[in-house]
């Protein structure tokens, strides 16, 4: 998972108040860092005309449904400062940043 | 505190924009965590005062964040902080922005707005070919608007505080002379610079 991938949102929506969010339901993530295990997902009205909901939602609340193809490069550009340290992509349950460093220790166990 | 940024901060209710400074803290927005981002709470810093860092609003209700009420406490005023107590921000004054003083983060995010909303792009006019014109207006509009005040505080969480930038897009083609009245959404970064979560999103009245 990483910035511009499509992602379906499988957490309790009870944990989510105020986002509206519903189980199930597919959005983007649009912007590329982690930040406290979370990544922001963008939710598109699909008749374009109310607000795009967007929310920050846990990894583990969040399941691939389709790949983009952005590259490292184009992740490192659009990251705070360019910081490669940056957590902004899951792998194989590690969450991990451009450096190749693993934040978890325990794969699918974020807070490991 | 310097002598100039005292008198910004004596000044800050007058004045019809301010900065939101905490001198003891230098985590923004932009800075990595190693741990974890901007958390709940970072050391002694609360997330809001982390996201809040460096950050110009303009000073007025509903644009920018909302201050603690101690209307209907007890708190002593030493300890009446900006955003709760014993907070340590502080509001620094200054005058209304110039647009070209705002710094406008679009990065990937227009082929991201051709890719998910491209019928709607194509039936105001557009081709995949104008997605330089569209950017242009987008971010024209955007800093015009930002640096007018014409904007509103849409929420706040860990990412930061997301504001609403309204925005009128021109028709282009066929709906050349036609207009449409759409928002646009952006996360405020330290230092005048807006960050592009949402290109085109829904329609205002």
């Amino acid at each position: 998972m990483k910035i511009y991938d499509d992602v379906r949102f499988i957490g309790n929506e009870n944990n989510y108040d105020g986002y509206n969010l519903k189980h199930g339901e597919i959005g983007t993530i649009t912007l590329p860092e982690i930040r406290d295990n979370c990544f922001y997902v963008t939710f598109i009205d699909p008749s374009f005309e109310e607000d795009d909901r967007s929310a920050p939602i846990k990894i583990s609340d969040l399941e691939l449904v389709k790949s983009g193809t952005i590259s490292d490069d184009k992740i490192l550009k659009e990251l705070p400062k360019n910081d490669p340290r940056w957590w902004c992509k899951v792998e194989n349950g590690y969450i991990l940043n451009l450096l190749g460093e693993k934040k978890n220790k325990i794969p699918y166990d974020y807070n490991s | 505190m310097n002598n100039d940024e005292l008198f910004r901060n004596n000044v800050a209710d007058l004045m019809p924009w301010f900065k939101v400074v905490d001198f003891r803290n230098p985590l923004t927005l932009d800075d990595f965590s190693y741990e974890s981002g901007v958390p709940d709470k970072v050391g002694d810093h609360c997330q809001k005062c982390v996201t809040v860092n460096q950050c110009y609003f303009k000073n007025e209700k509903d644009k920018k964040p909302e201050e603690f009420d101690y209307s209907n406490t007890d708190i002593s005023r030493f300890e009446q902080g900006l955003y709760h107590p014993n907070c340590e921000c502080k509001k620094l004054g200054y005058a209304t922005p110039m647009s070209a003083e705002i710094k406008i983060r679009m990065d990937n995010r227009m082929d991201y707005l051709f890719d998910k909303k491209n019928g709607l792009i194509k039936a105001w006019g557009y081709l995949d070919s104008d997605k330089k014109e569209l950017e242009k207006i987008i971010v024209e509009q955007s800093k015009n608007n930002y640096a007018s005040g014409n904007y509103s505080i849409y929420k706040h969480d860990k990412y930061g505080f997301a504001i609403t930038i309204y925005l009128t897009i021109p028709g282009k083609g066929i709906k050349l002379g036609r207009f449409y009245k759409r928002k646009s959404g952006y996360i405020v970064y330290p230092n005048k610079t807006l960050r592009n979560t949402t290109p085109i999103g829904g329609i205002w009245k």
